[in-house]
Formats: C-alpha cells, structure tokens, sequence
C-alpha cells in the first residue's frame, strides 16, 4: 500500500526529471532518493543520470579530413559520456557539429566513423558552465594494403594515360602522338641499362 | 630490344622505353647501345606515376612492366613479372603483337 502511494505520486516526478535530466534535479530532491531504493530495479534506470552535476556546456567541433583539409558535410558525430550514453548528430554543410546542453564535470568521447577514413575517438571535459569547447576532429583517410601502390601498374582494357616527355636529345614525345596511327609497345625499365 | 627493333616497327608499332633517367643519362645509354627506338626520361615520374609503375621498393625507379597500346589509346597487353624485376625477352613482345 505504502508502495503503491510512492509510485503514483513518483512518476509525474520522474517524468519532470527526464525532461530536465540536464539540470540535474535527482540530488535536490531530497527524500525521493531515499524512496527510489523501495522502487522495482527497471523503474530506477530511467532516473540514474549518475553524480549531479552544476551547470551545463557545450562541444562544438568542425570535422575535417586529415589529407585534403576539406570540411566533411551530412556525416555523422557521436559523442558517448561517461555512462556510455551515446547521443548523435550530423555535421552541417560547413562541417560543424554541435552538442548542447552537457553536464560539465565529466568526460565525453566525441566518436567519429566514416567510411574512408580510422575511427576517431577523442576525450573533451566541458569544465565550466555555459563553456563551449571547441574541437577540430582530422579524420585520416584510412590506407588500405591493398589498395596501396605497389607498382602493379593499369589493367589490360583500360584507356592508356597520356604523356609527354623528353627523349635524350630534348625533344618532346606524347603518347598521343601515335593516336591512330601506330600501335606503341611501352616498356617501363629501371633505368641505365 | 634493340635487336628486336626491326620486328616490332614491321607489326607497325614504336617502341617507347621510360625510365627515371635525366636527359644526359638517356642520351649516353641511347649512344652507347645503338639504340633505335623512343627513349624517353621521366625524372619526375610523371609518367611512371600514371601508369602505377613504381617500385615498390625504390619508388624513385620504375618497375619494369611492358604494355602494348593500340591505336585508340586502349591497353590491350600487359607483361608484369611477379618477381618484381624481371623482364621479358623481345621476341615475346612481338609474338604479343603478332597475336593481337
């Protein structure tokens, strides 16, 4: 019976709480904490925010590619807190990203996964209320063995690339110069043979 | 290859030699063996890098690879020794073009 009271009057609490998780209101109300303890395990999940904190900050990163320095536009950004919690958003077309509204006092890993490129992990504390910590994350354009020159040189069926170089005496030759009327047997030696 | 020089320019194909030597090298080695056909110096592997003929090993050199390109600019024959640095003897490079 005494149970019973405590859930009925609990739950519009705990609604508010999960509205307003970011202003931390678990701790300040005290006396439903102590009841909390009464309430069946999957009923305490949804108000475990973890230590109270004071204030909140904001991430605000530009992600970039490492090689090109482009800015990376529509991908998507993590940002997983110390509670394993993962919240997500996607990077304008000038390649910025933001979190709001972060508990400070605690660490969140921004995590970045794009096709193309190593997964990126890296660790930002917002310290202070209302700060924003401003990060570049360089993505690096993942080298794939295989796909790595290996001297292999261009497949049968595909277009000859073209070029123009100097023979001993100075004068130029261009592969184009063949075009339509000889057939060119192009050997690529290691030199002073 | 120069001694197969002849039997490549009677399929009606040139022959043209690439390396990463520099003019003056090309001119002596050219001088030196008699040679006939295209000998062309890609210093800068402008060329080399084109056609993804680098060494893997020294990339400031070529790895020998020999193509025959046809008159549309198309690929049509590949010889690439998975040794790294093996090369082909004329005569199968004229059998190649006999055979396209």
């Amino acid at each position: 019976m005494m149970n019973q009271r405590i859930h009925t009057m609990l739950f519009p609490t705990l609604l508010i709480c999960m509205l307003s998780a970011a202003w931390g209101c678990g701790e300040s109300e005290t006396g439903i904490t102590d009841e909390i303890d009464k309430i069946d395990e999957d009923k305490v999940d949804v108000i475990d925010e973890g230590p109270a904190s004071v204030g909140t900050g904001s991430i605000r990163g530009l992600l970039v590619d490492q090689g090109t320095k482009q800015t990376l536009r529509n991908s998507p950004v993590q940002l997983v807190d110390s509670q394993g919690e993962v919240r997500e958003t996607v990077t304008s077309r000038s390649g910025v990203f933001e979190f709001a509204n972060l508990p400070v006092g605690q660490k969140y890993t921004v995590v970045v996964e794009l096709d193309g490129y190593d997964k990126h992990e890296s660790v930002v504390t917002p310290a202070a209320a209302d700060e924003t910590v401003t990060v570049t994350v360089n993505l690096a354009p993942t080298i794939n063995e295989e796909e790595f020159p290996q001297g292999d040189g261009l497949s049968v069926g595909t277009k000859a690339p073209n070029f123009e170089l100097k023979d001993g005496n100075g004068k130029a030759h261009s592969l184009a110069d063949y075009a339509g009327k000889q057939r060119v047997v192009l050997l690529f030696d290691r030199g002073a043979w | 290859m120069q001694k197969s020089y002849q039997a490549i320019k009677a399929e009606n194909a040139e022959l043209v030699v690439i390396t990463t030597d520099k003019q003056a090298v090309v001119k002596d080695t050219a001088n030196k063996l008699g040679l006939e056909f295209v000998t062309l110096s890609d210093p800068d592997r402008q060329a080399i890098d084109a056609y993804n003929a680098a060494d893997p090993f020294n990339p400031r050199i070529a790895r020998p690879q020999y193509y025959i390109v046809d008159e549309s600019g198309i690929i049509r024959w590949k010889f690439l020794d998975e040794r790294k640095v093996g090369r082909l003897p004329a005569p199968k490079v004229v059998e190649a073009l006999k055979n396209l």
